[in-house]
């Protein structure tokens, strides 16, 4: 896997969501709701899919035992944790956003014209 | 749809899901779902979650497909650009044949839009809830008297009282009256605005709180306001109040003049409120002004006296059967209690006030629903050859799929989703369409077809065209996927396409053969129906509607009080009518024909019908001496009424044919006595001076009760319609309005019309389906030429080769053709004897739709099968000519 390249939308929400606590279905997507301040709903048979596709890749695990669930939390719910290695896929993502980022800010800027 | 229900079609849905994937989230999608519906807001609940669920169904769809073009795999990079992959390729394959994909797109866009638009009439008209609270639990009372006796949706004031103490299954019953014998009218005087007739209703003080109607302005009647000759309070109808008091919001606790008498305004209904009742509802109308029926309880009524329209409410959780159950105690008890009630062997029936409203409508309706389906079926059949069409030119391209490694399924899947793409855009097209007829049809405007204005398109209506939409995909797609999986690459890459000529001809000529059958069974009962509306038009009604014009006249009681004021004002305005150039006659009737159900008059000619009284009724009407020559009306036998039949000579009726008959059969009618009232009464008596031919007054097909006349001129009522005949070149309406005018300046004139326009009105739920049938028909025909047309086209184009040898070996050009247009016909035949059979099976459902045409009418079924077959093989001249044309170097150099 080349970090040059993009992570599909719907894998980079949910990565971004799982980045600061360990979640359940619903729960990412309503943080996914709140992060792209409502324009991407994930709606279940997506969102199971996409979480099936990301613990295939290894970016996410499933919570194994009960133990591991957040205090207080349902245990009937399965809980979703990212890896190391889908915490290098999203910092990797977030660089090549930051590059894009910065390439298109420079050919908007005015120094342009003497670069060329 | 609730909460629960919209979950288990949520579940059913996630049958579509792979298994492993399903298995293993199944518990969780379902919980999540159920927390998206939980979290919704009010308003527009409903509305709401049935597009949470809509949305959601697609997702898994969506899912569903991506999950099996592309088992979850670890190389994120691969999943890129994959998820629209079946359904771009289905795109792709559709723009680089525009011809199939425009003529595939159309086709199923009919189909399904004309199924919509149907299913969307049927939706509004017969499923939507009526628009009070808990409809479901309104039931409408009617009662049968005896054995062959009358059944009608009225109740005696008596028993109505009755019902209140006795039932107990029900939440109350509530009534409304006719008011007086002549409809309930009055003329609203007063203020700046001309005099005005307007419709009044008396109804007890339950009565809009039964239907759970609320005033938007004041209150509702108070039970304290039903007291006999108690206060004086009326509500007003929404668009009076808009029209004639500029909505006034200080009406309410004013006063307004009604019939010469100060009434008080105490509330006011809401827009849109509507009294929907059944046909035969007895005098009771969706009136201007509602007030509280005041009962006479220390005197009241006879109890064969029926003048109520009575509503139930059942309790919550009763059933029907229940509550008629309940009735039929009640009418045991009435029977065993009351002698007149004994003797009429009283029924009461507790009608579901839905089904009681839409009845008459439903039998054209459900026939328009199937002749539908069928459409869309013949629609399936045309899209499946196209597919299938296609599919053999495409076989060497499949072939070389399943050789390159594509499984079977994976092809077949491809063609499925083909079929899905084409039926989507087919049903958004398809609603375009049901929207433009709906629109079409509500201009049209039925009058008899009760709730028309409730057409729209809704959740079940979109809920409709997207299951239609699946069938249909399913139904015309299958066919070419199997097909499609089945092809055997070996012989297909060896023998070229020449080999696909042979295959899958045979199913396409079964969906021809099924396609003629079916349009013909739709042209012939579009057929029958035209001949049953011709035959309806020709309808001798028992008058000459053709240059008659009538209008109504209401006098208000204030001016007009002196006994003999009505007649004098209506002689002085027949002569003036008179003077108008090309009148020739002038009449006046109490109420005109085809405009309601009007007053009954009962009678009675031996002794078991006397005994069982109003068991045999008939509609009485008053009439002056030059009506019936008014109307061309035959006097059969006797005389008319003159003027000196009024109230000081001896009371005497006109009848019709048809009691002249039943009453008396053994000789002439004219001279015998009629019992017109109950044994015992002064004047039960009347002497008959005249049988006239029976007039279609309520139904222009049906002979729905004989007719007794009495003469205006022994009780002139101050509302009455005239008739006015004319030579015809002209209706003189404006000649007309001066007379009235001349006479006296607020005299309200209403309904200026011709009599033709009525006839027409009552003619109109009748065009109405035969209209929607006509277009059903006509589609059905054009897409199973286009089928034949497809058909014939391709083989010709297939055999192109063998045309040439055929021609090299010097068959004639002529020959050619004639053996395409045999081959043809070979398809034809069957499929217009299959059809006969199948139409002969299935008219007999039309029967009470058709008047005066046999379900298997000789000529429908000689002229319409043989147009077919002239046009059907019309449809194949332009093949078999171009097959004529072959030229036998091209053909055979193409190899």
């Amino acid at each position: 896997m080349s970090p040059s390249l993009a992570l599909k939308r719907n894998w980079f929400h949910v990565l971004v969501a799982l980045s600061d606590a360990d979640r359940h279905g619903f729960d990412i997507m309503r943080d996914v709701l709140e992060q792209t301040d409502g324009a991407l709903h994930l709606w279940p048979a997506t969102l199971y899919g996409t979480l099936d596709q990301l613990a295939g890749a290894g970016f996410i695990s499933e919570l194994a035992s009960p133990e591991e669930h957040p205090a207080g939390q349902s245990e009937k719910r399965r809980y979703y944790r990212i890896t190391t290695q889908g915490r290098a896929a999203l910092a990797a993502e977030i660089r090549r956003l930051e590059e894009t980022a910065r390439a298109a800010k420079l050919r908007l800027s005015p120094r342009r014209a003497e670069l060329r | 749809m609730n909460e629960s229900r919209l979950s288990r079609v949520y579940r059913l849905a996630l049958a579509m899901l792979p298994r492993p994937f399903r298995e293993r989230h199944r518990a969780e999608i379902e919980r999540h779902f159920e927390t998206l519906l939980a979290d919704t807001t009010a308003p527009y609940l409903a509305g709401k979650r049935f597009l949470i669920l809509i949305r959601a169904v697609i997702d898994v769809m969506w899912t569903a497909t991506i999950l099996r073009v592309q088992p979850p795999q670890p190389e994120h990079a691969r999943m890129k650009g994959s998820l629209y992959r079946d359904i771009a390729y289905a795109l792709r394959g559709l723009t680089r044949s525009p011809a199939f994909a425009i003529a595939a797109v159309m086709t199923l866009a009919l189909g399904l839009g004309a199924a919509t638009t149907i299913f969307s009439v049927v939706n509004g008209v017969l499923m939507r809830p009526l628009p009070y609270s808990s409809p479901g639990r309104l039931v409408n009372i009617w009662v049968d008297f005896g054995v062959g006796g009358q059944s009608l949706p009225a109740v005696s004031t008596a028993d109505f009282l009755d019902y209140k103490t006795q039932a107990t299954l029900f939440q109350d019953f509530a009534a409304a009256s006719g008011g007086g014998t002549i409809g309930a009218t009055g003329i609203l005087t007063g203020g700046s605005e001309a005099p005005e007739k307007v419709d009044v209703s008396p109804v007890t003080s339950n009565f809009f709180p039964l239907l759970g109607v609320k005033p938007i302005l004041g209150r509702q009647f108070t039970k304290e306001e039903e007291a006999f000759r108690g206060p004086r309070v009326v509500m007003l109808s929404h668009e009076l109040w808009q029209r004639r008091y500029g909505g006034d919001s200080t009406l309410v606790g004013r006063t307004i003049e009604l019939d010469g008498l100060s009434q008080q305004v105490v509330g006011v209904l809401p827009p849109g409120f509507h009294l929907l009742l059944p046909a035969e509802a007895f005098l009771v109308k969706d009136s201007q002004i509602w007030k509280p029926l005041q009962i006479n309880l220390a005197q009241l009524q006879p109890r064969n006296y029926t003048g109520l329209t009575v509503f139930g409410r059942l309790k919550p959780g009763v059933t029907y059967a229940q509550a008629q159950a309940e009735m039929d105690r009640i009418a045991t008890w009435l029977r065993a209690t009351f002698p007149v009630h004994a003797a009429g062997q009283i029924r009461i029936r507790a009608v579901p006030l839905q089904d009681d409203i839409v009845k008459g409508a439903r039998p054209a309706l459900e026939l328009l629903l199937v002749a539908a389906v069928l459409v869309l079926a013949i629609v399936c059949a045309n899209v499946a050859n196209l597919l299938l069409t296609r599919a053999s030119v495409r076989e060497r391209e499949l072939a070389v799929r399943i050789a390159m490694g594509a499984s079977r399924f994976q092809i077949a899947r491809q063609l499925l989703t083909e079929g899905f793409v084409l039926a989507a855009l087919g049903t958004v097209l398809g609603l375009a369409f049901t929207y433009a007829s709906i629109a079409y049809l509500s201009h049209l405007q039925p009058a008899n077809l009760p709730r028309l204005s409730n057409v729209t398109v809704d959740w079940r209506v979109l809920g409709f065209a997207a299951a239609a939409c699946v069938v249909t995909a399913l139904v015309f797609g299958l066919a070419p996927a199997l097909h499609g999986a089945r092809s055997s690459t070996g012989a297909v890459l060896r023998g070229g396409v020449r080999v696909a000529v042979g295959r899958g001809a045979r199913l396409r000529q079964g969906l021809i053969v099924g396609e003629i059958a079916l349009s013909l069974v739709l042209l012939v009962s579009a057929g029958l129906l035209v001949r049953s509306f011709v035959s309806l038009q020709d309808v001798r009604p028992g008058f000459e509607p053709n240059g008659l014009l009538t209008f109504r006249v209401s006098l208000p009681f204030g001016n007009y009080r002196a006994p003999d004021a009505a007649k004098n004002l209506y002689e002085s305005l027949r002569v003036r009518l008179l003077a108008i150039p090309g009148v020739t006659s002038v009449g006046s009737i109490s109420q005109l024909p085809l405009t309601g159900s009007g007053p009954l008059s009962p009678y009675a000619y031996n002794e078991v019908t006397a005994r069982n009284w109003e068991s045999v009724t008939a509609d009485g009407r008053f009439i002056t001496p030059d009506y019936f020559t008014t109307m061309g009306t035959k006097l059969v036998a006797g005389r008319t009424f003159t003027a000196d039949d009024d109230a000081k000579h001896p009371s005497v009726v006109i009848i019709d044919e048809s009691i002249a008959k039943q009453a008396f059969s053994n000789g002439d009618a004219v001279g015998r006595q009629l019992q017109v009232g109950p044994t015992g009464d002064a004047g039960a008596f009347a002497t008959v001076v005249g049988v006239v031919q029976h007039m279609r007054i309520h139904d222009l097909g049906d002979d729905v009760r004989g007719q007794i006349y009495n003469s205006s001129y022994a009780a002139f009522s101050r509302n009455f319609a005239v008739v006015v005949r004319t030579d015809g070149r002209a209706y003189p309406i404006a000649a007309v309005r001066k007379a009235a005018a001349e006479l006296d300046s607020n005299l309200p004139v209403s309904g200026l019309r011709p009599m033709r326009e009525l006839v027409d009105d009552a003619l109109a739920p009748a065009r109405f389906s035969l209209l929607l049938m006509e277009g059903l028909g006509s589609l059905a025909l054009f897409l199973a030429l286009i089928g034949v047309y497809g058909v014939i086209s391709f083989s010709v184009a297939q055999r192109t080769r063998e045309f040439g040898v055929r021609m090299a070996l010097g068959q004639a050009p002529v020959e050619l053709r004639r053996a395409v247009v045999a081959q043809a016909l070979k398809v034809i035949l069957p499929s217009i004897g299959l059809g006969i059979v199948v139409a002969a099976l299935s008219t007999r459902f039309l029967d009470g739709l058709l008047y005066g045409v046999h379900p298997l009418d000789p000529a429908t079924f000689t002229i319409v099968p043989l147009g077919l077959i002239v046009v059907a093989t019309l449809a194949c001249d332009a093949p078999a000519r171009r097959a004529s044309r072959v030229d036998p170097l091209v053909a055979l150099r193409e190899e």
